[in-house]
């Protein structure tokens, strides 16, 4: 079944065309890694399949209905990560975590029994107390994402969700991005993590200057031709750098020079 | 969490949702509950004060005429004031609370619309108006009949202000009003002056102008004032009761409400639906230093330092609401203090300014861009500091004494000026003393739990007062001819070259400081 279906997605800013004609196809049970340099378009077409940016043209369908910021039916079987996100900051982790699992009809015995495990599993217990303002960066992400995943969503869109993780955290949230896909949830996600996402993902689109270049499944994307392993970069990163306008890395002329300032 | 209703239902939702935003809506006011109480506590003493002296006296009047085209003015001011201090000073309030987070979660746009606007019954009107409000409801209502018509009008009127502040907010560049938050306090101020004009009046003293009386009393503005949203509250007051011209008035209140909601709601969707998301963050409020530090082609300290002074006064919204407000009620009394007013009202704005709640004093970001720039510490110990409360304090007594009161003469203005800016000179210095022997983060003086630096700073406070307290005695001695003028000014110079000594002392010090232990100061600061 098509869980995320994007058509000929267009967004512009005044002249400027930030996102040309995107056409995304998630199914359940996949996992789609949306990669591109900086500037590519992958926020804002994140933006638009999770319903808070309108598209300029082109549409969106989610679990087969159109997105629809007043669908709450729709909105309750999502599960977002944004990639900066302020909201009940003055909350400790445990407190937002039992009040998502009510904004999401969870019952209180199974968001106190979920709010402890997902403390756990993310290694928040010793935080759980404390309030959001004091977590790191890498902390706030793994809440974000334990509160997006608390009620089960059939859709999960996360942005840059690997992003301030210590390995152990990025290796946990992979593996429960891979246990939610096995139960047939759709996952969509950018990150500039381009290990991670490789590893992770079952899909994997490339996005350039608004349009998607790429789109393939991980087994068609390691037949590929590109380089593998060079300057000891892996296979997403090499093709990323093949893509890119600046297929060469700069550097710095005064770098290593002796002579005075 | 007790429960609320049944899990997942709409009310359980929605309920959930306001429950979690207030205490976020205050978080993100970067001011700490303590204080927020204490300004709202603050606020309510004030406005009670105002109400009980100042409408009663209104309701007093004889002239009809002039009864209702005063209650008018006062709406009107009071909530121009209120729509300026919010949008400009960009007071926090609930109903500026960022919908976008919200909307991603399981909640329509429109059920999230329908919590912002029922938030906006709270805010800073309720201390501040909250008593005016209550007052004309329980004795200004006609009796129990006319009681909900007056409520449902005051509430309305509040509601059209909050859509009023929300639309203006989502029409004009927040960036901007940052800039523009220094000439909203002079604005404000002077706005203030024609509280102490309806004050003189209402207080029938003797210093009623009957010129005055007359141009209020006949003014064709004001009458059409009248039919604007604050003058139809002031209509229904003036004349309470279940009447049906207040049930038209009223009707043209939630007129006026509608489709002002309809219009804030389509900026909103506008707003949330069309825009990139990293234009938003804007509204957590960017300060111009570093932008203006990168531009910069030559930095010199005297230069950064007036950046960074200019920087803390943008910084202190909440703190420039109070002075505004707060000021604005006080003044009230200053037909029965005469002149003593000047040394405390600007007393109160120099406290008000250094009163700095959660950021960090200028001396602090001083040193702190001393060691970060490329430029020497050396000439630190003579910046100007806190030269806008040298401002603050010459607009103040420029405003005051453009007041229609008995002048008390150049004398004693300059006396009081010479030992407030002693005051502000001593306070400054001991204030930089403290950053530096305590440089951790300041919280603000309710939050900061370290008691030497606690006392420190406390004692910073007063000095300004002492100043002003030696102006009082000095204004008193004169009236009582205790002493000349020519000796209160002798006096008064004394105190500020021994101010200016102290504050010369207390920089060489702070050199001394900066240069011995600059860099482990800097180190241990955990704020950096």
């Amino acid at each position: 079944m098509e869980v995320i279906k994007a058509e000929n997605l267009t967004r512009s800013y005044g002249g400027n065309v930030v996102v040309d004609g995107v056409d995304l196809d998630v199914r359940e049970g996949q996992i789609l890694g949306f990669v591109g340099p900086n500037g590519a378009g992958k926020t804002t077409t994140w933006s638009m399949l999770t319903g808070v940016l309108n598209p300029t043209s082109g549409t969106v369908h989610l679990l087969g209905r159109p997105i629809d910021i007043n669908d709450t039916k729709l909105k309750q079987q999502l599960g977002i990560v944004p990639d900066h996100s302020v909201m009940f900051e003055s909350l400790t982790g445990e407190e937002l975590l039992l009040s998502y699992a009510r904004i999401y009809g969870l019952s209180r015995e199974d968001a106190g029994q979920r709010t402890d495990e997902a403390l756990s599993v993310f290694d928040l217990e010793d935080a759980a107390r404390r309030p959001i303002t004091t977590y790191s960066h890498g902390m706030r992400k793994k809440i974000r994402l334990a509160a997006a995943t608390l009620h089960a969503p059939r859709v999960l869109f996360l942005d840059e969700p690997f992003e301030g993780m210590d390995a152990l955290s990025a290796r946990t949230v992979m593996s429960i991005l891979q246990q939610m896909a096995e139960q047939g949830a759709a996952i969509f996600l950018t990150s500039h993590m381009l290990d991670y996402v490789e590893r992770v993902s079952t899909h994997i689109a490339v996005i350039r200057d608004g349009k998607v270049l790429l789109s393939c499944s991980r087994e068609e994307f390691r037949e590929l031709p590109a380089a593998e392993g060079e300057d000891g970069a892996g296979r997403l990163e090499n093709l990323i750098l093949s893509i890119s306008r600046r297929e060469r890395f700069s550097r710095l002329s005064w770098i290593g020079s002796r002579s005075a300032t | 969490m007790a429960p609320i209703g049944k899990p997942g239902s709409r009310a359980d939702l929605l309920l959930t949702l306001a429950r979690l935003v207030l205490p976020d809506a205050v978080r993100r006011s970067k001011q700490p509950l303590a204080v927020a109480i204490f300004v709202a506590i603050l606020f309510l003493v004030f406005a009670t004060v105002a109400t009980l002296g100042l409408l009663p006296a209104i309701f007093a009047i004889e002239s009809d005429a002039l009864r209702r085209n005063l209650l008018s003015l006062i709406a009107c001011s009071v909530t121009a004031i209120a729509l300026l201090s919010q949008v400009l000073l960009r007071a926090p309030v609930t109903w500026l609370l960022d919908l976008e987070d919200l909307l991603r979660l399981p909640v329509g746009f429109r059920d999230l619309y329908g919590l912002r606007f029922a938030l906006s019954t709270i805010g800073y009107w309720l201390p501040v108006l909250g008593p005016a409000g209550v007052y004309l409801t329980v004795a200004r209502s006609g009796g129990v009949s006319g009681a909900p018509i007056t409520l449902l009008a005051i509430v309305s009127l509040v509601w059209v202000f909050g859509r009023t502040a929300a639309i203006l907010s989502l029409l004009v560049n927040r960036p901007v009003e940052g800039k523009l938050g220094a000439l909203a306090i002079v604005a404000i101020v002077a706005a203030c002056q024609g509280a102490i004009m309806l004050g003189v009046l209402a207080f029938g003293g003797e210093i009623a102008s009957e010129g005055l009386t007359q141009a209020i009393e006949e003014s064709a503005v004001l009458g059409g004032l009248g039919y604007a949203p604050p003058g139809l509250v002031a209509a229904i007051v003036h004349q309470p009761g279940p009447s049906a011209s207040n049930l038209a008035r009223l009707g043209g209140l939630m007129a006026v409400l509608g489709v002002l909601a309809v219009l804030e709601n389509r900026l909103l969707l506008r707003g949330y639906l069309e825009r990139p998301g990293g234009d938003r963050r804007t509204a957590s409020g960017s300060l111009p230093l570093a932008r203006l530090l990168r531009k910069a082609k030559r930095l010199t300290p005297t230069g950064v330092l007036t950046l960074v002074e200019i920087e803390c006064l943008l910084r202190l919204k909440p703190a420039r609401l109070v002075l505004a407000l707060v000021l604005g009620t006080s003044l009230v009394v200053v037909p029965t203090a005469g002149g003593f007013a000047v040394g405390p009202a600007a007393l109160f704005a120099i406290f008000l300014n250094d009163f700095r709640i959660g950021k960090q004093p200028p001396t602090c970001h001083v040193w702190r861009e001393s060691l970060a720039l490329p430029f020497p510490v050396r000439r630190i110990f003579n910046a100007p500091g806190r030269a806008m409360n040298v401002v603050i304090v010459f607009a103040i007594a420029f405003i005051l004494g453009l007041t229609p009161l008995e002048w008390f003469g150049w004398q004693f203005f300059f006396v009081a000026v010479f030992l407030m800016l002693a005051g502000f000179l001593m306070a400054a210095a001991t204030y930089g003393l403290v950053q530096l022997r305590w440089p951790q983060r300041n919280e603000g003086f309710l939050h900061d739990p370290d008691g030497p630096r606690l006392g420190a700073a406390v004692v910073a406070a007063h000095l300004v007062g002492l100043p002003g307290a030696l102006s009082f005695l000095l204004w008193v001695l004169l009236e009582r001819q205790r002493v000349t003028p020519l000796t209160a000014g002798i006096i008064a110079v004394a105190v500020l070259l021994l101010a200016v000594a102290a504050a010369y002392a207390s920089r060489r010090r702070q050199r001394r400081l900066l240069a011995t232990r600059g860099r482990e100061l800097l180190l241990k600061d955990p704020s950096h």
